[in-house]
This record gives structure tokens, sequence and C-alpha cells, in this order.
């Protein structure tokens, strides 16, 4: 019994490393989106505090078996005109933050790269449109780890075939678009969810600042294998970068001529 | 609410029985389609920019949904000013009653008077008629289940019917 | 109705006591208010354990990560399910419940304005509840596109699906028939004294419902029908190769969807304004300012619906519109909240289980609130939006909010339905138990949708296994606690228990306390005076 139990809650002993809080932000926008809810949520927790401190003070005095007899008050005007006004200047408080990093990522303008993103029934498809090549992206987790019948990989179901590859401190515009359902491209520590919806193109846009591989899901309810189509973002540095669009091309030429 | 007792016949000096069923009336005519109009002109425009949009299915709901309201307003209104009246007065037990505008009086001899309770049926409260002469007439339609039969117990005690 | 003079002897000798129809014939023929009242009240309970199995399925599967239990597809159908019947099966109809057996004895009327229609809406709920529960059983299974019903997806779906949309619609039929009888009932029906003014705070906060429902339920019923049209009829009303545009559906659904998250929780609120005086025993603080905040809140629900829709690319001015509409709910949804504290501010209280599940209810509802502030910050909400933080903030709001409301209501009236007191020890043990597994379940999902943990999928990366398995031990354990209520409730049905007064709450003042416990067949055949 106690060993079926240490079975079950291996993976729990394996993982010293619990997850609380977002995850840490790679782009300008990211780092707004994390900052602001850190902020929010130190505000509501104070006035979470206050408000339940009043109410459990109240509950510990205010009892009828500490023989405390109720008062018959039922209103006063100033008390709830005070806490009508001051709950509009604290949401003022936020709003005016948010504000700001809205109108900063609905600004797609002036991209250094534009790529095209699809989103499929169960995979997303790139186009590096100034390039002229593109690719699909599927999820590269094999079937036995998801069964169970192998020992599961430490990118289990965020891994794929072939990452979109971005280069460093640029502006990357995507245009997101769906062909079959609404998909959603969604990597947390790039700041971007943005829905792909069939017949209609969307846009967004990112700028990461650090070399590394970023990892998301498809975020929108979109059939069977939903939680089977992640996305796998590779920041290069510019050289690395234009090595890898140089093969590519390649690639492509290839497979043009072979078409031929 | 409004029971005045302008709409009633008067109450002759020397009975010795009367009951009057009649509905409080908690709003009024006015402001009771008053409130059927916020109902009706709010759903409209809350549901106009999406037939606009190209969702126009949603227009024919609108249209049946307060439909509806308006029928139950309609019914309501219709049957809020009912009120019935029976009296025991000298050898006679007068009905007088007003049910959906119409007005009607049936007179029982005190004396040939029977009072049929029909009991409960499933769901349905009893029923109390009163008969004599060949007529028949149902008393107390408005009124909760046990009230009806309290009316039918006045009567058979006030007539001397056991 | 009422009759003057009025004879209150009853048990004639000839006739008797108004017999009442017994056998199953009475429940389904009843035109009572209290028997349609107890039959909403069961249905959802029972409705509430059919989406609670579901839920622990979803629960199991998700245990560990890999898929164990369930393919993907059912897994859907789960989720898709789960919420349909929680939301249409269980928490409104048992809101109705509410409303039946307590609005006529509230108000002083004697029962529902139509009492044949009442029956009406009400048996229009179980062939809805078959059809949702059979869809699982025909060939293609049950809807699988998410209780939100968005299409494509939607139009993908099999037989299941349409099997949903007529659900939905005799569902949406009961609510505005179950509406029109409330309105009909408030406004007319009052006794005499009692303004609207005077109502108690739950006839209130169920006129602004009622009246959310008949304004909203058209868009609803309007939306799934051009679902099935465009399934079966070649319309394009939400396929962009026919002109249509699938964010069109998700603008009408959301319409009707956040007017109907305040339809749920409007109740609620009632429920508690009328457990706090009475526990406290003190007036309700502040009588006309919670009729305004709940107005208000009915007002500003059909002004923010788009804050479901922040990651399908609106233009900046409608994020910035609908981000600033809704934090202003935050206001009236704090006054109430305020109000209810300084209504236990040096007051006398006790804490018997109806006060229990209302300070519960206070205290994680604020939980919710707070998290719907965070998400209706619209760069946050980019990170949050379909992750489990989405979740867990509206489990906070309809399972702690609604749900724990409405068993506050449930062992406050109950000595009233059933003329028996509740057992006291076993309510409390509910309460705790219930508090506390509540808060293991959907605490957790907080940290899994902010380290970006998406909503609706069976398996998962496995840096989310350790508050996944919290959240599945949780669910199993808040599960099992509710076997204590329909403990509590039998006992009561069966009379198992000391008898209860006519008012068993030192504290409390509406007018069902001035009847009889348990409440005779018809409320009030004289409409009492109200000063």
């Amino acid at each position: 019994m106690s060993g079926s139990i240490a079975a079950l809650l291996a993976p729990a002993l394996a993982h010293a490393e619990l997850v609380w809080n977002l995850q840490t932000p790679v782009t300008p926008i990211a780092r707004q989106m994390f900052d602001l809810h850190t902020y929010i949520f130190w505000v509501c927790v104070v006035i979470f505090i206050g408000v339940f401190g009043v109410m459990f003070y109240s509950i510990y005095k205010h009892r009828k078996s500490r023989g405390h007899t109720a008062a018959q008050f039922h209103e006063n005007t100033t008390v709830e005109v005070v806490w009508t006004v001051i709950p509009i200047l604290i949401l003022l408080a936020m709003a005016w933050p948010a504000t700001k990093t809205i109108l900063a990522l609905k600004d797609t303008s002036a991209p250094d790269l534009t790529i095209k993103i699809t989103g499929y029934q169960w995979k997303w498809g790139y186009n590096y449109l100034q390039e002229g090549f593109g690719f699909y992206s599927n999820l590269a987790t094999p079937l036995a780890q998801i069964e169970g019948r192998e020992a599961k990989g430490p990118n289990y179901l965020l891994e794929v075939d072939q990452p979109l590859v971005v280069p460093v401190d640029q502006r990357i515009r995507l245009v997101i678009t769906a062909d079959d359902v609404i998909h959603s491209w969604w990597v947390p520590a790039l700041g971007v969810k943005q829905d792909a919806i069939p017949g209609f193109v969307r846009d967004s846009w990112f700028k990461a600042e650090k070399v590394g591989t970023y990892r998301g899901q498809c975020a929108e309810l979109c059939g069977k294998e939903h939680g089977f189509m992640p996305i796998v973002v590779e920041v290069r540095s510019k050289d690395d970068y234009a090595k890898w669009v140089g093969e590519q091309k390649q690639k492509a030429a290839v497979a043009a001529n072979a078409a031929k | 609410m409004n029971v005045s007792s302008a709409a009633l016949p008067p109450l002759p000096a020397d009975s010795e029985y009367c009951v009057v069923a009649r509905a409080n009336d908690a709003l009024g005519r006015r402001r009771r389609w008053f409130a059927f109009g916020v109902l009706a002109v709010g759903s409209l425009v809350l549901a106009l920019p999406f037939a606009v949009a190209g969702a126009w299915l949603v227009l024919p709901y609108w249209a049946l949904d307060i439909g509806v309201v308006a029928v139950a307003f309609a019914w309501y209104e219709r049957h809020v000013t009912d009120w019935q009246r029976v009296v025991v007065v000298g050898d006679r037990v007068v009905v007088d009653e007003t049910v959906g505008g119409k007005r009607q009086r049936r007179e029982f001899s005190r004396y040939w008077l029977r009072v049929d309770v029909e009991p409960a049926g499933s769901g349905q409260a009893p029923r109390v008629y009163l008969r004599g002469g060949g007529a028949s007439w149902e008393v107390g339609q408005a009124l909760p289940g046990p009230e009806r039969l309290a009316i039918a117990r006045e009567l058979r005690r006030v007539t001397g019917m056991h | 109705m009422s009759s003057i003079p009025h004879d209150h002897v009853h048990g004639d000798g000839h006739a008797g006591h108004a017999p009442h129809p017994t056998g199953l014939m009475r429940w389904i023929t009843t035109t009572n208010h209290k028997d349609i009242g107890t039959l909403y009240l069961l249905f959802s309970l029972f409705m509430f354990f059919v989406g609670g199995v579901l839920a622990l399925t979803i629960r199991t599967e998700l245990f560990h990560p890999g898929l164990q239990v369930v393919n993907p597809e059912f897994f859907n159908s789960l989720t898709t399910l789960h919420g349909l019947i929680m939301i249409f099966g269980a928490i409104m109809p048992a809101a109705v419940g509410f409303a039946n057996w307590q609005i006529p004895m509230m108000i002083g009327a004697p029962d529902m304005a139509f009492a044949r229609m009442n029956n009406w809406s009400f048996w229009l709920l179980p062939p809805a509840a078959i059809m949702l529960i059979g869809s699982f059983f025909v060939p293609g299974g049950a809807a699988s596109g998410g209780w939100t019903l968005y299409p494509p997806l939607s139009v993908q779906g099999g037989m299941g699906f349409d099997l949903t949309i007529f659900a939905v619609h005799i569902m949406g039929a009961s609510s505005i028939m179950g509406s029109i009888n409330i309105i009909t009932t408030i406004l007319n029906m009052r006794a005499p004294g009692m303004t609207l003014m005077k109502m108690p705070m739950f006839v209130w906060t169920w006129l602004i419902t009622a009246y959310l429902l008949i304004m909203v339920m058209p868009v609803l019923a309007g939306a799934v029908t051009m679902l099935l049209t465009d399934r079966h009829f070649g319309t394009t009303f939400f396929n962009a190769a026919g002109g249509g545009d699938p964010v069109l559906f998700q603008h009408v659904f959301w319409f009707f969807g956040h007017p109907e998250v305040y339809i749920m929780i409007l109740p609620s609120f009632g429920i508690i304004s009328e457990i706090i005086p009475a526990f406290a025993r003190k007036p309700l603080f502040g009588y006309p300012s919670m009729v305004y905040a709940v107005a208000s809140i009915a007002i500003l629900s059909c002004l923010v619906w788009a804050h479901h829709m922040f990651t399908v690319g609106l233009p900046a001015a409608g994020l910035l519109f609908f981000m600033y509409v809704t934090m202003l709910i935050a206001v009236p949804t704090g006054v109430k909240v305020f109000n209810w504290l300084a209504t236990m501010w040096r007051g006398s209280m006790t804490f018997e289980t109806p006060m229990l599940f209302a300070v519960g209810f206070i205290f994680l509802f604020t939980i919710g609130g707070f998290t719907g502030l965070v998400v209706a910050i619209v760069p946050v909400d980019i990170q949050l939006q379909d992750t489990y933080y989405v979740v867990a903030h509206f489990h906070y709001v309809l399972v702690a909010g609604s749900l724990f409301a409405f068993f506050a209501g449930a062992y406050y009236w109950l000595p009233k339905w059933t003329g028996t007191m509740y057992d006291e020890t076993l309510g409390k043990w509910h309460f705790w138990c219930a508090m506390i597994t509540f808060n293991i379940t959907f605490f957790p999902m907080h940290f899994l949708g902010l380290a970006g943990m998406p909503r609706r999928i069976p398996d998962y990366a496995q840096q989310f296994t350790d508050w996944n398995m919290v959240a599945s031990i949780g669910a199993f354990g808040f599960g099992l606690s509710q076997l204590i209520f329909v403990w509590v409730v039998m006992k009561c049905i069966r009379g198992d228990g000391a008898k209860a007064p006519a008012k068993p709450w030192e504290g409390a003042h509406t007018l069902e306390w001035t009847l009889p416990s348990p409440a005779p067949y018809h409320s009030f055949e004289t409409p009492p005076v109200v000063k």
C-alpha cells in the first residue's frame, strides 16, 4: 500500500520546484504584463487583509457568546460614499499603467520581420513572408510517452519537430490565422496570446531580448488534440539566425527543384 | 394596494354573511405596463445591434419572448380586477362577480341551496359549487383550497344545511 | 387572492382538510409553488451530482500527466457537459427553486401568479436533462466544443451537439416562463403595505435577475439557432467562407453569457443578504444602496461581454472600453461586501451552519472577485485567458459563490420547508469539509494558470504535476463532502430531528417566519399587512 502511494507521488517528489507564478518574461511587453500582475496582486492582498481583518475582528468580538448585544444602526451616508469613492480611485490607479501597456501591445507597426502563423487541427504552420519559405511544426513527443509506456522526457508535450526560429532584439510581427477552427497562439515568456481565426487575419508582435528556447501551447479549444499542439520558439543571435535562414532557403530550393 | 369598494355593488344592510374575494393589486395598471415597457424596449435595444451585425435570428426570439411576456401581463391585467362576493341576505344567497371584466349575478334560494364540495384532484384544489333551483355556480375559484373549504363550511352553517 | 372575512378554522367535518393527491401524479400535476420549488431543488441536487461525477472523471484523468482514463475526445465532452450541466442543470434550477419556495412566502402571496405555467416550466427541465446526459450515448458522443459552443469547432460536432442545442433551447424556454412568473408575482402580488423598497433583498435580487433573464435569453436562443442552421441548412452566419464571422458568435454568446454569470450570482447575493442580518441580529446595513448596487451590477453586466474575448484581436479602443467597464463592476460589488461587513459589525453574532456558509461565501467570493479584477486587466488577461487561472476564478465565484450561498439558504430555510431542524453537527461538518476541500481543489489552479497550463487539456507538461495532484485529491474530498449535505436533507425530509418552531432563528424578520413550520400548503390565505 505505502509502496503504491509512493509510486503515485513519485512525480511530485521528482519536481522539488513548485510552479507559482508567471513565467520569466523575455520581451518588454511580457515584462510589463508580469509587473502589472505583481502590482495588482499586492494591491489586492493589502485590501484583502484590511477587509478581512475587520471581518474577523468583528467575528471574534461581536458574537453573542461573548455577550455582545447588537447595535441597531443600518445606514451611514458618509461611510457609504467613502467606500464607493476609494475603490474608484484604486481602480484608476490600476487602469492607468494597464492602458499604457495595451496601447504598446496593439502597436504592430515597423516590424523587422513578418511571420505568418496558421493554426491547423492539430499543428502550426509558419511562413517567413520576406524570405519566402515555410514549414509545419508538429508535436514531437512520442505516443509511447503519452500512453505511459515510456518514461516522459523533460519537455514532455512541449517539444516540436521544427520550432519557429527568430532573431534576438528584433521586432517580429506575427500575422495569425487558422485553416479550420479557432486556435490560439500563446507563448507566455514572449507575452503573446492571439486567437487564430479561420478566414480572418489578426496580428501581434514581440521583441525577444534574450537568446533561448521558449515554449507555449494552443490556448483555444480546437478539438481532440487541442492539448497536443505545442509551440516552440527558438530565439537565436543575429548570425545564427542568418545561417539558419540560409539553410532553410537552400532546403526550399531543393524541394522546389524536386517538385519540378 | 387598491382595495376600494367602489367597484362593488352596495352591500344590503341586513346581510347575515358576506365574503368577498379579490386580489391585492400591488402595482396598479399604469406601473404594470411601465414595467413591461422597460422589459420590451430594454431587450430590443440589446437585441438590435446584434441583428444589425448579422445575427438577425435574435429578433424572432425577441418577438416570441416579449410576446409571451405581453400575453402573461395582459392575462394578469384582465383578471386583476376580478372579484367575487357571496352574500346571504333574507331568504336569498346572492353571488356577484366580475371575471375578466364580465359582470354576473346569480341568486339562489337560501332554503334550497346545496353546497357541494368536489374533493381535490391530483395537483388541483377542491372546488366548491352552489346548487339550487336547477342552477349551479362555482365559488372561490381564485382562492387557495383551504379557503374554499372554509367558505363552503360557513355557507352551510349560515344556511342551516348540515 | 384573499377573502374577507376569513376563517382560519381548518378541518371541515364534511370535506376534510384539503386532501393533496399523493404519489407520482401529485408531483407531475402539481401547481403549488412549494411542490414546484421542491422539485426544482431536488432536480438541481441530482444534476449537481451528475455534473460532479463528470468533474471527478476529469480530475482523475488529470491526476497524472499522460492519458490514463479517458481519450481526448471524451475528455472534451466531459468538460463541455460538466459546464452545461452545472450551469443550466444545477445552479439555475436551484436558484429558481429558492424563488418558488421563498418569493410567495416573503411577499405575502398565496402562490405564484401563473401556477400552471410554473408546473410547465419545471417539467421542461427533465427532458432537457435527458437530452444532455443521453447525448453521451449517441453516435459521435456528446458535444465536445466546450460549454461556450464556439464555431467552427462546434459545427464539426456530431448529433450530440444538436441534442445540446435543443436542450439549451428547452432550458431557455423554461427559464423565460419561470422569469415571467417571478416578475408577475413580485410586481403584482405583494401584500398590502409591502412597497418595492420594503421587499426582502432576496426578492429584489430575483426581480432583477428575472428581468436580466428575459432580456438576454432571446440572444442565446438566436445564437444557438444560428449554429443549428449553419450546421444543417447551409447558412453561413459564423462561417468566413460564406461571408460570416466566427467571432460574431462569441459576441452574441458572451452577450448572453456574461449577464448569465450575474443571473447565477444575484440570487445568491439575495440569500446572503437575508442570512447575515438574521445571525448578526441587526438590520441589513444600507438596504437602499444594496438595491442600487444589484441594479447597477445588472446594467453593467450587459456592457462587459467582450472581456471574455480579450485575445480575439479587438481594436485597442474596444479593449480599453471593456476593461474600464469591467473594472467598474468592482465598485457595486465592493459596496455589497462592505455592507455585509457593516451588518456584521457590532452585531450579536452566532454561527449556525447558514451563517458559516454565508461568511465562507463572503470570504471566498471576495477572492474570486479579486481574481476577476486581475483578469479584467487586459495585459494580464492575455497571459491568463484560457488557463487554469480562469478556471480557478470562476469556480471561486460559482462554487464558493453561488453554491455556498445555496447551501447557506438551504440550511436557513430547511426548518421552514420540512418542519424539522437540520442536524447542526452534521451541518458544521459539511461546512468545514466543503470549505477546506474546496480550497485544496481550486486554490492551486491559480498557480497552474499563472505558470501557463491551458484549460481544457487532457494531458499536461510535467511541471504542472504537483498542483494537479493536489487539486484532484481536493476534488474527491469536495465531492464526498457533499454526501453529508444529502444526509442532512434526508434526515430533515424524514422528520428525523427536533421539530422546528415557526421562527427558529432569533434574528429573522421576513414574512415567511410568521407562517408555521412546515409552511402550510398555500402560504398566505389572507395577505399580511406590512407596516
